[in-house]
């Protein structure tokens, strides 16, 4: 794992620095609203590329990106404009990260800064020897595709930079308003979900458990081939508490469409008071992992005083899905000095850059080398084939008589096609 | 020659023939089967035509020859129709019986009916039978004949079986196109079910599965009515197709070997046996290994029954079933198929025999008649009820079990 540069101590959980950055309008809403009930040992830190949004949030640590390169007027919705802004501070973001044993970076994704900022961000943390957690929120579907393809886009580039990173589709939280809930409690409600995440969070890894669940547990259940993960923090207290957060956890809209249940790995940590029984932990763990049993499960359980009388569930999910994942070679090596971050990261910008439309005339060569080239060609586009349409390696099954006939489809089977090969019996 | 009013032709189209049967109404009332004219057929695929041309080649070869055999005129003919289109549900009408007295009369009768017909199918569908289940009045079930009763209301349930009305159309058309007349269009598995049953098996509760060339139609009869009908466009040419895919043989020699060595069980005397495929032309003989060829038709014809296994358990009739299963089709022509059937459905299996009618005894025992019989069958109780009284006609036919 990293070692961080200055805090070399024994025990780390009691004294683990921590610092949550903010980035854009979203990310420092979100820090304005967790503020009040952050601990005492985790700075906050507002960045943004809008000055006046910056000073709205009340954050006294806040830090305007690229104000040179954009006055301090914000991204205009581009993520393009958020990352230069932020290669341009890079220095001053990796010096920000100085110290910290942790980086939590939240952001909503789909908008210029934090889009483009965050993933710069979180290679300046890394570089400064902490570890990243992303939280992000993704747009509302109303916001348009466009704003979803940029999210899209700043998810995979953020997953690549940092060490772990939940994704908060903000559509889910249609599930927990009401058609009298007005705008801004409805963003509030959001902003909650993140913020009382990233508190979740930050507990589960600075506290030490009975069943302790550490960040290299949170890394296995968000890192890699995971792509959808989702966060839910869900509190109870009174006589029939643990009924409770099963309700509750059902109703949870982080949680709904199947989330649990089609979750490849579940991370489940439970926090409560000293009145914390065993049989309500059986009965806790038995009832989720009911509900999803092929999944992969981690399961902490800490006593924390101040929760006397209720119950914490933090709930952090995930499914591997389709996203691709950046080859290892692509993976930026973390020794690099500050200096050398401008050029590296515009060589990166130009990886996924879509090749244009314009194909060159083709140049004049003698018959040799035109020959020569040809024959070299097919091994030019076995290098490519990693961006080409692959094909699932299934064998195309004639359908003899019946190819040109209506298929006769059957609750989704083809029966023209032969039976044996439908259940896959082999002859032998 | 025969007088050719008391003549009714039954014609199936089929996938794999086409079949012509002439049946004779004596002066008794007795139905007589008198002539068959079949003929190979190469215009349909899974039951549907596709080649209107063959098609209508081959019904006219059919029906010279059962003309030949007979003796007779032909100068129409009941036709059975089916194919994936056909499907048949239930549907239940309603109507409120106003008069004073509160008495059912024939009139609320054919009220009840008529709303009971007047149903929501697919736009361009078209109900080829409708046919009465039980009367219930204010809501008591099972009532057989309600005139004469008192009630308040009055609901009918019907069984509706129906189809895509251009691809019904198409057999019409090819038949209507040799300057014969359709007396009306009959679903072929309801016509084997007529030719294969009697009535105290349709009471007992009985199911029908005719595996034809390109389909395979299924009824279910419980109480001595129709209570589900449905077709699967899966027949004896997906079993050829199948081996000819899975042991890499033309269709033809795949057709040929299914009726040759095939069996609806895998069965331990093929193991380790081969078939030798002779060459022409002096190349090495190919060998073909039988457990194979069987284990891949076993596995087709068990889905088969499978997939109607889980139909009816899904509307819930398999436990009606109490006289068991009828097989007819050319695919009751499979070694063992019966067997192969009971451990499927759980309940006795029979290969279905026309035996409700009489007549040339040599073809009342092929299963592959059993469809072109049932429609002579049909035909007699329709022609029955037009000269008897006269009830009701039309493309929708109505007959009584």
């Amino acid at each position: 794992m990293m070692e961080s540069g200055q805090n070399e101590s024994p025990t780390p959980r009691r004294s683990l620095k921590c610092k949550v950055f903010g980035v854009g309008g979203a990310g420092c809403n979100v820090l304005k609203q967790m503020a009040p009930d952050a601990p005492v040992d985790m700075q906050l830190v507002a960045i943004n590329t809008d000055t006046g949004a910056l000073l709205a949030s009340g954050i006294s640590d806040q830090f305007v990106l690229g104000e040179k390169l954009t006055r301090g007027l914000g991204s205009g919705g581009d993520p393009e404009v958020g990352r230069a802004a932020a290669i341009t501070d890079a220095a001053k973001l990796k010096a920000y990260c100085e110290g910290a044993d942790i980086v939590f970076i939240i952001a909503g994704l789909g908008g210029g800064t934090g889009t483009g900022a965050s993933p710069i961000l979180a290679k300046a943390a890394k570089e400064a020897g902490a570890l990243v957690l992303s939280i992000v929120t993704q747009p509302f579907q109303f916001e348009g595709s466009r704003r979803s393809t940029q999210a899209d886009e700043g998810f995979a580039e953020l997953k690549r930079h940092t060490d772990t990173v939940i994704a908060i589709p903000n559509q889910k939280i249609f599930k927990l308003i009401d058609e009298k809930t007005n705008v801004r409690n409805a963003f509030t409600l959001a902003n909650n979900l993140v913020g009382e995440g990233v508190l979740a969070i930050h507990r589960l890894l600075s506290e030490t458990g009975l069943v302790n669940v550490d960040f290299s547990d949170l890394c296995s259940v968000t890192r890699g081939k995971h792509s959808e993960s989702a966060l839910a923090v869900i509190e109870a207290k009174g006589a029939h508490r643990v009924e409770a957060v099963l309700e509750k956890i059902r109703k949870h809209p982080m949680l709904s469409g199947g989330v649990l249940e089609e979750a490849d790995s579940i991370l489940v940590n439970l926090t409560a008071g000293d009145d914390f029984t065993m049989l309500e932990v059986s009965e806790l763990m038995e009832k989720i992992s009911e509900v999803n049993k092929q999944s992969h499960f981690i399961f902490g359980a800490g006593i924390n005083p101040t929760f006397d009388g209720k119950i914490s569930v933090t709930l952090v999910t995930s499914r591997f899905g389709d996203v691709i994942e950046p080859p290892v070679s692509s993976r930026v090596g973390d020794s690099n000095g500050v200096g050398e971050i401008k050029p590296e990261f515009q060589d990166e910008r130009s990886v996924p850059k879509r090749s244009s439309r314009f194909a060159a005339p083709a140049p004049d060569l003698t018959e040799d080398k035109k020959r020569e080239l040809f024959r070299k060609a097919p091994r030019g586009r076995k290098k490519t084939s990693g961006l080409r349409q692959g094909q699932l390696p299934l064998e195309t099954v004639s359908k003899g008589r019946f190819d040109k006939s209506e298929p006769t489809l059957y609750e989704g089977q083809d029966l023209d096609v032969p039976t044996y090969i439908r259940r896959n019996v082999v002859l032998n | 020659m025969f007088d050719s009013s008391n003549i009714i032709v039954g014609l199936e189209i089929g996938t794999s023939k086409v079949c012509a049967v002439v049946g004779e109404v004596n002066d008794k009332g007795v139905l007589n089967i008198v002539g068959i004219g079949q003929a190979k057929s190469r215009g349909v695929r899974k039951g549907e035509i596709i080649d209107p041309g063959a098609a209508e080649e081959d019904v006219r070869t059919a029906i010279a020859e059962a003309e030949q055999m007979s003796n007779a005129e032909i100068r129409s003919v009941y036709l059975g129709v089916t194919g994936a289109h056909v499907r048949g549900f239930n549907n239940r009408g309603t109507h409120p019986i106003v008069s004073a007295d509160r008495e059912i009369t024939e009139e609320d009768v054919q009220d009840v009916v008529k709303n009971a017909k007047a149903i929501n199918l697919p736009r361009d569908h078209d109900a080829v039978h409708s046919m009465r289940q039980h009367f219930l009045v204010d809501g008591q079930q099972g009532i057989n004949n309600p005139v004469g009763m008192l009630g308040a209301k009055l609901e009918v349930d019907l069984h509706v079986i129906h189809g895509n009305l251009n691809r019904l159309q198409n057999p019409m058309r090819v038949v209507r196109g040799l300057q014969l007349e359709v007396d009306d269009i009959v679903f072929t598995g309801l016509a084997a079910s007529l030719a294969l049953l009697s009535n105290e098996q349709k009471e007992l509760g009985a199911l029908v599965i005719d595996m034809g060339g390109g389909t395979t139609e299924y009824v279910v009869y419980a109480d001595g009515i129709v209570k589900h009908t449905a077709v699967l466009a899966v027949g004896g040419d997906h079993v050829s197709n199948d081996l000819g895919y899975g042991l890499k043989l033309p269709l033809g020699r795949a057709e040929q070997f299914k009726i040759q060595f095939g069996n609806a069980v895998v069965g331990s005397d093929a193991k380790g046996e081969t078939i030798e495929i002779p060459t022409d032309f002096g190349l090495p003989a190919r060998t073909i290994n039988l457990e194979n060829l069987r284990c891949i038709m076993s596995l087709r014809l068990e889905e088969t029954f499978e997939l109607i296994a889980n139909d009816l358990s899904d509307k819930g009739l398999l436990d009606y079933l109490r006289a068991g299963v009828f097989l007819s089709g050319g695919g009751a022509r499979i070694p063992q198929i019966q067997k192969l059937a009971e451990r499927v459905f759980d309940l006795p299996t029979y290969l279905g025999k026309a035996n409700s009618v009489n007549g040339i005894k040599s073809a009342l025992d092929q299963p592959e008649f059993s469809t072109a019989i049932g429609l002579v069958k049909f035909g007699s109780f329709h022609q029955k009820r037009r000269t008897g009284g006269g009830l009701l006609g039309g493309l929708t036919g109505f007959f009584k079990r």
